[in-house]
């Protein structure tokens, strides 16, 4: 008797290790299927590819603001790898379905809910490949020489959190539908949600939160003092997702309730304690935010080089070199003396309070207070009429605008400050000097000119800035850069005064220098915004 | 049972003649529509329909270069679902019946074509009412119609090669990756353009092309049966 009572239970015990062995046996054939399935290849491919051309290709970012870029890269891990790994892991779970397959399984010592368990740890193994891509990805730009802002080790976790979600996500669709339409259409759906919320950034909601990415909610670079990323607590959130859709998937196929539903209720109870938490905003740094707008310079790094103060944000003090390279490149086409005094100076802003979303109105009062904050903060920090230069660096557009800055401090002898059209020939000269300074700015001028009609808007949009050059003034100074600087160099440092003058008219620039001018507008017309 | 004769004779068999299959297109319509796969391609018109319908309700009136991106979202779903009109579980039964293999995938085609005009003018209308200004419905309805075409043309190419008449599967995400790379395309020969872009007139030259080129491949992958081999003839 007490044999027949001991067999079941050694045979029992026996067939768990049996299960366990056939399970993990099914996970690595699956995770391998996962790996190497076109859609998985062709994913990684297409999210590789266009990075590594940002990287390599003409006109290359070489200075990433790190946390901004991964979240460019979560965006960009959703949509590819997180929506390749929900189709593939749908297509594995319904492989013996479509084969007409499922009735011999059921024949094999793996019961379904092993089975299933198979399948999800399986997904285990495109998220560790992801993890293991993202964490190259940031090592690469985190040891560029451009770089700047810190990486929250979080951030760079939450990509594979969201594979795995998205892979749970497939696998218990595969159980609920039987119709291969439904992963694809998912996925579409979640590039649309993470569309919208990217789109609704800087509304002031956060539900864009309860998405697998964690969007920003400015669209600028912000310093790190600034940034509001609870990415520990998302990715708590993630983690409680995909526990409760990995239970919910055992427990369909057929887990008994006695396990599943306490599990359940802890994955609820972590997704939803996450969930919330990550919802919370961070009252010190909105408040910081308003007061860095306004005045950045307690947060701010000074460094002097050559006789120039350069002030940046304490994690963007990597890019003082570069702005060193383009301040230079103006100031050596200018007469020597002309910067005259205060001494030259650089300071970076950041428009980190009332970012205009969706048609923002500003009237000349806002713009008036602004400058005038901007002033009393550079006078008070010791960097009197410090020329403005925002968060973003690296390309054309950005150049351009730091240079005709620098170009306006040297002709107007102070700096930009809220918006400032400049008009005649200081504008036309204006245009020459940041064009001429080097390629970058002028490739970035010729941008700048082909975006902006009416002006000619030399404007760094991360800074609450506008510096515009009445069109026809600004074609004269574009001619003059189609002419040999050689020729057109002496001449303007031979003539610096007169061009500097208020009085001088664009005519007898286009006249000194030889190049053609527009016919001049109506008087109706005329813009009279110009700055004395 | 003339024709079969006449290749007994040892003469040259007779011009195809289109009255005929003009009647077995006839007689195989009603069964050929009744066994495709409508539920996936009903699946998918309703997400994408929802695509633009939730947002419209939810949001009331958007800008509208918001809701073209919308309507590209709506028309990748239906195209995910088009694939699926290939399908036919019955392919290895039917192979060998001497009606051309085209005739019942165009007849399936043309059923869901005349559902796809359907919705997407439903959807149109939907999203013309959520726009606050005017929507370029006659560009937008090209780029819808070079959407489905890639897709068949797409789904053709793996239908040739599909024994079991599987298509859907492969072609879905096939298409997704055809959709991001035409996403990846640089400016100079971008299709997915921004509402109030300069280049808008330019890339719908080029959504024009894709067109043309997508409805020939689509056309030679379904009717062109590869060089013609040596018959057998008794």
């Amino acid at each position: 008797m007490t044999a027949v009572m001991e067999a079941p239970v050694t045979v029992a015990a026996a067939s768990t290790a049996t299960r366990r062995q056939a399970m993990l046996a099914l996970t690595r054939f699956e995770a391998v299927r996962m790996l190497r399935h076109p859609i998985t290849v062709a994913a990684f491919l297409l999210y590789l590819g266009p990075w590594v051309w940002s990287l390599t290709g003409p006109g290359a970012d070489r200075y990433p603001v790190l946390p901004s870029v991964v979240v460019s890269l979560q965006m960009g891990a959703m949509l590819l790898l997180g929506g390749a790994t929900l189709v593939v892991v749908n297509l594995a779970v319904l492989r013996e379905r479509r084969h007409r397959t499922d009735a011999v399984s059921d024949l094999l010592v793996l019961p379904p809910h092993w089975r299933t368990g198979a399948f999800l740890l399986a997904i285990l193994a495109p998220a560790a490949l992801t993890l293991l891509v993202v964490c190259a990805q940031v090592v690469i730009l985190a040891v560029l020489p451009g770089r700047a802002g810190q990486v929250d080790v979080f951030d760079v976790a939450i990509p594979a959190a969201i594979v795995a979600v998205l892979g749970a996500a497939g696998a218990l669709l595969g159980q609920l539908v039987r119709s291969p339409i439904v992963a694809p259409l998912t996925a579409v759906l979640f590039a649309a949600a993470g569309f919208v919320a990217i789109a609704s950034v800087a509304t002031g909601t956060t539900w864009g939160r309860l998405l697998p990415v964690l969007p920003d909610d400015l669209p600028i670079p912000l310093p790190s003092v600034l940034l509001d990323r609870p990415s520990g607590r998302h990715l708590v959130y993630l983690a409680g997702v995909a526990a409760v859709l990995v239970v919910l998937g055992l427990f369909r196929s057929g887990t008994r309730a006695r396990v599943a539903l306490p599990a359940l209720a802890a994955a609820l109870a972590v997704a939803v304690a996450g969930g919330a938490a990550q919802l919370v905003r961070d009252d010190a740094v909105l408040a910081a935010r308003v007061t860095t707008n306004d005045n950045p310079a307690p947060v701010q790094t000074c460094e002097v080089r050559d006789g120039v103060t350069y002030c940046a944000f304490d994690d963007f003090t990597a890019w003082i070199p570069a702005w060193e390279g383009v301040l230079r490149d103006v100031v050596r086409l200018a007469p020597p003396g002309a910067a005259g005094s205060p001494p030259l100076a650089v300071r970076q802003w950041v428009w980190s309070d009332g970012f205009p979303v969706f048609g923002g109105t500003f009237g000349p009062e806002e713009t008036a207070a602004r400058a005038q904050a901007q002033r009393a903060t550079d006078k008070a920090a010791g960097t009197p009429e410090a020329i403005p230069v925002g968060t973003m660096w690296g390309d054309d557009a950005t150049a351009a605008a730091f240079a005709s800055g620098v170009a306006f401090r040297l002709v107007m002898g102070r700096a930009v400050a809220g918006d400032t059209t400049l008009c005649g020939a200081r504008g036309a000269l204006l245009v020459w000097l940041a064009g001429q300074a080097n390629s970058r700015t002028a490739a970035g001028l010729r941008q700048l000119d082909s975006q902006s009609s009416g002006s000619l808007a030399l404007m760094d949009f991360t800074i609450d800035n506008g510096l515009y050059v009445d069109d026809r003034d600004a074609a004269v100074g574009l001619a003059m850069l189609d002419r040999p600087a050689a020729e057109i160099a002496p001449l303007v440092t031979a003539h610096w005064s007169e061009l500097t003058s208020p009085q001088t008219s664009i005519e007898q620039v286009a006249s000194l220098f030889g190049v053609p001018v527009g016919p001049a507008p109506d008087p109706a017309f005329v813009n009279v915004g110009c700055v004395r | 049972m003339t024709a079969h004769a006449g290749s007994v004779r040892g003469q040259s068999p007779p011009p195809r003649r289109w009255s005929a299959t003009v009647a077995v297109a006839g007689a195989v319509a009603v069964p050929v529509v009744r066994a495709a796969r409508w539920t996936p391609v009903l699946a998918a018109l309703l997400v994408g329909y929802a695509m633009v319908g939730v947002p419209a309700v939810v949001s009331g009136p958007s800008d509208p270069a918001m809701v073209v991106l919308l309507l590209r979202l709506a028309v990748l779903c239906a195209g995910l679902g088009v694939g699926f009109l290939f399908d036919d579980a019955g392919r290895p039964t039917t192979e060998t019946s001497p009606t051309p293999a085209w005739l019942p995938l165009a007849l399936r085609v043309a059923g869901g074509g005349i559902l796809l005009a359907g919705w997407w003018w439903g959807t149109l209308v939907t999203a013309g009412e959520a726009a606050a200004g005017l929507l370029p419905r006659g560009d937008l309805t090209l780029e819808a119609v070079t959407g489905v075409m890639v897709v068949l043309a797409v789904a053709a190419l793996i239908w040739r090669r599909s024994a079991r008449g599987g298509v859907g599967l492969t072609a879905a995400p096939a298409f997704l990756t055809v959709v991001f790379l035409v996403a990846l395309l640089p400016d100079r020969v971008a299709l997915l353009v921004p509402l109030d872009d300069s280049v808008w007139a330019a890339a719908h030259d080029r959504w024009t092309l894709t067109l043309v080129v997508a409805a020939a491949v689509a056309v030679v992958a379904a009717t062109w049966s590869g060089v013609e081999r040596a018959r057998f003839r008794i």
